[in-house]
């Protein structure tokens, strides 16, 4: 929890630094309607022209209290705009990682028992494959195959962009309830919309999740490695379990453990292919607006991302210190 | 039995050597460190097999031709060979990632190298530094910094150097720890040879192979979030030959002339392949554990 604070206090540091000192401080704050004479008073309430410890103190006394600056190219506040696209984001990134944990689990663990063997060799080119691949051309590439020449031979073809179909959504309204499509049109029974999201998620979670099913195939398979030489498993063989029970009762869990924290890990790798797969699949997330906030200068929206995915990462990884000490009971805290 | 006459090489060099010898062994790290090598001579004598003036010249009539005999990979909206342009693209992506690198490696092994050896006050306040940038996701600080520089090349750079180094400070740091309590250091200091030698001269040599391993498996990484950030506007103006910047255009035209996207993309996989299952070598046959 400690960490977590300091951590925090780290990162508004860094955007603080950013968006107040490299950056006019003034912009954060000022709309394109703001009057010329109310720009003393701007100056005066976030106490621009004070010396920077006291501006970072209100910059954070002011996130605190929700006032992350306006959005120019938004019109509207930036936490508000932000909210708003939260869980677009969210669901993307959590069908990715669900995903490629149940794929790069199993392919990591067969790599391992079949050591330097075809299957080991597949998944490690399946693994360098994947953190080499430029996340926003697989986008594209999937569009073109999935999208563009199953239609054209006549194909079921994929969804290209953007969460649903908006016509189809018309005769179909989906009512927000979490904000999470899939849970939306599940609780409301709206089966029609339900396939809809789902189709929509495929591509775009299968180029996000791509990068990090390598990295989580390789880490099981080398953490399987080492667990497998561990006296206890020669002990446990030696009794005459089959390769299963040695396996999935004793191997496993404690060969998880490496795995769970690359899995935190990976949710860094989301984040960052979220400006990208988003932007590919105009998919409506904050990685797109964070984007979008470029081209316009829009720095306070930028800065807001920032935060957000600094926020999400922290706990993510605080997340992880928990399933952590759940794994293996010799880790206290 | 004769005697053998004790091998003259270095023990480092001897190292080497065998650390060679089994690099050769595996073929896929073979094919790896080929097309690296192929790809940093394409990235460098580029502009003196093609004629950059010539290549990026703008020729209307020819444009968005597909690929033929005459144009492998087809031509792209300005009507220049997307060949010779991705040739021409490489040198700027390569030496982007090769400078990215190292001045993290400079900066990452200086401070990590005494962070571990003064330890103190000064570690646990690099410790904390490093920890505050592992808690922002790379791709959206590295987002950050760029926009806050403003656009251009140089921007970008730095602001991929600035997100890059805490990784290399942390593993250096920790094997300076481990490093520091050995007897020849004592023995160093016992001669009185001030601290400053002592990290740079033995300390560093002495614990640096793993994080030069790193930063060849961070190559890869380091040429896609160039790329990326290229790709989303930053960096390169429109007409400079740069692999994610022809995506971008490409884009446009995706369905009309796919080889505008496909073969850019293609070519930022390849390289960053090259470089990472080279690196994914290197650290097997330098990593013992795994050297069975």
């Amino acid at each position: 929890m400690f960490l977590l604070v300091f951590v925090l206090i780290g990162v508004t540091m860094i955007t603080f630094f950013l968006s107040q000192v490299l950056l006019d401080p003034l912009a954060l704050y000022m709309t394109e309607r703001t009057r010329e004479d109310a720009i003393p008073a701007i100056i005066a309430y976030y106490h621009l022209n004070d010396p920077w410890p006291i501006r970072y103190v209100t910059y954070v006394w002011n996130l605190l209290q929700g006032d992350w600056g306006y959005s120019r190219s938004l019109s509207q506040p930036v936490l508000v705009g932000m909210a708003a696209r939260f869980p677009a984001t969210m669901e993307l990134a959590t069908i990715a990682i669900i995903w490629t944990l149940v794929a790069g689990i199993p392919f990591g663990i067969i790599s391992a028992l079949k050591n330097n063997k075809l299957p080991d060799h597949v998944s490690r080119l399946v693994a360098l494959t994947g953190v080499s691949t430029p996340v926003f051309w697989l986008g594209l590439i999937l569009q073109l195959v999935f999208f563009y020449y199953f239609y054209l031979l006549g194909l079921p073809h994929l969804p290209s962009s953007g969460r649903y179909d908006t016509t189809l959504e018309i005769k179909n309204p989906v009512q927000q309830i979490t904000g999470f499509m899939v849970l939306d049109t599940l609780l409301t029974g709206n089966l029609v919309m339900f396939q809809d999201v789902l189709a929509h998620l495929v591509l775009p979670s299968f180029a996000l999740g791509f990068i990090s099913l390598g990295v989580i195939m390789r880490i099981m398979r080398s953490s399987m490695l080492e667990v497998l030489r561990q006296d206890y498993i020669i002990l446990a063989r030696s009794k005459g379990l089959s390769e299963r029970v040695v396996i999935y009762r004793h191997a496993l869990k404690n060969a998880m453990i490496p795995t769970v924290t690359i899995a935190g890990l990976a949710v860094a790798g989301l984040l960052g292919g979220a400006p990208l797969t988003e932007t590919v699949f105009a998919w409506p997330g904050m990685g797109r607006l964070a984007v979008n906030a470029i081209g316009r200068n829009d720095a306070p929206l930028i800065m807001g991302f920032t935060l957000i995915a600094a926020l999400i990462l922290v706990s993510a990884n605080l997340i992880v210190d928990i399933l952590y000490a759940y794994l293996d009971p010799r880790i206290k805290y | 039995m004769a005697l053998q006459r004790p091998s003259s090489w270095s023990p480092a060099i001897a190292e080497l050597k065998f650390a060679l010898h089994l690099l050769l062994q595996n073929k896929v790290v073979l094919v790896g460190t080929v097309i690296s090598v192929g790809v940093l001579i394409t990235a460098a004598i580029g502009p003196i097999i093609i004629s950059p003036e010539v290549a990026t010249s703008i020729y209307l009539p020819g444009r968005l031709d597909p690929p033929s005999s005459a144009h492998w990979l087809g031509t792209d909206d300005y009507g220049r060979d997307l060949l010779q342009i991705i040739i021409l693209s490489t040198r700027l992506d390569i030496s982007a990632a090769l400078i990215i690198v190292g001045a993290d490696l400079l900066i990452g092994v200086l401070l990590g190298a005494f962070s571990g050896f003064v330890g103190g006050k000064f570690d646990e306040v690099m410790m904390r530094i490093t920890d505050i940038f592992f808690s922002i996701p790379g791709l959206v600080l590295a987002l950050a910094v760029a926009a806050a520089l403003g656009r251009g090349l140089n921007n970008l750079i730095v602001a991929i150097i600035i997100v890059g180094w805490p990784g290399y400070t942390r593993i250096l740091r920790g094997l300076v720890l481990a490093e520091k309590e050995r007897l020849y250091v004592d023995a160093l200091r016992s001669l009185g040879i001030g601290r400053f030698r002592i990290i740079l001269r033995h300390v560093i040599p002495n614990t640096i192979y793993p994080v030069l391993v790193q930063s060849t498996l961070d190559l890869g990484g380091i040429i896609l979030t160039f790329a990326g950030l290229s790709f989303l506007g930053f960096g390169a103006t429109a007409l400079t030959p740069e692999l994610g910047r022809l995506i971008t255009t490409g884009q446009s035209y995706i369905f009309q002339a796919p080889w505008l996207v496909a073969f850019p993309g293609l070519a930022i996989l390849i390289i960053s392949l090259a470089f990472n299952l080279m690196g994914d070598g290197i650290r097997d046959v330098l990593d013992p554990r795994l050297r069975r």
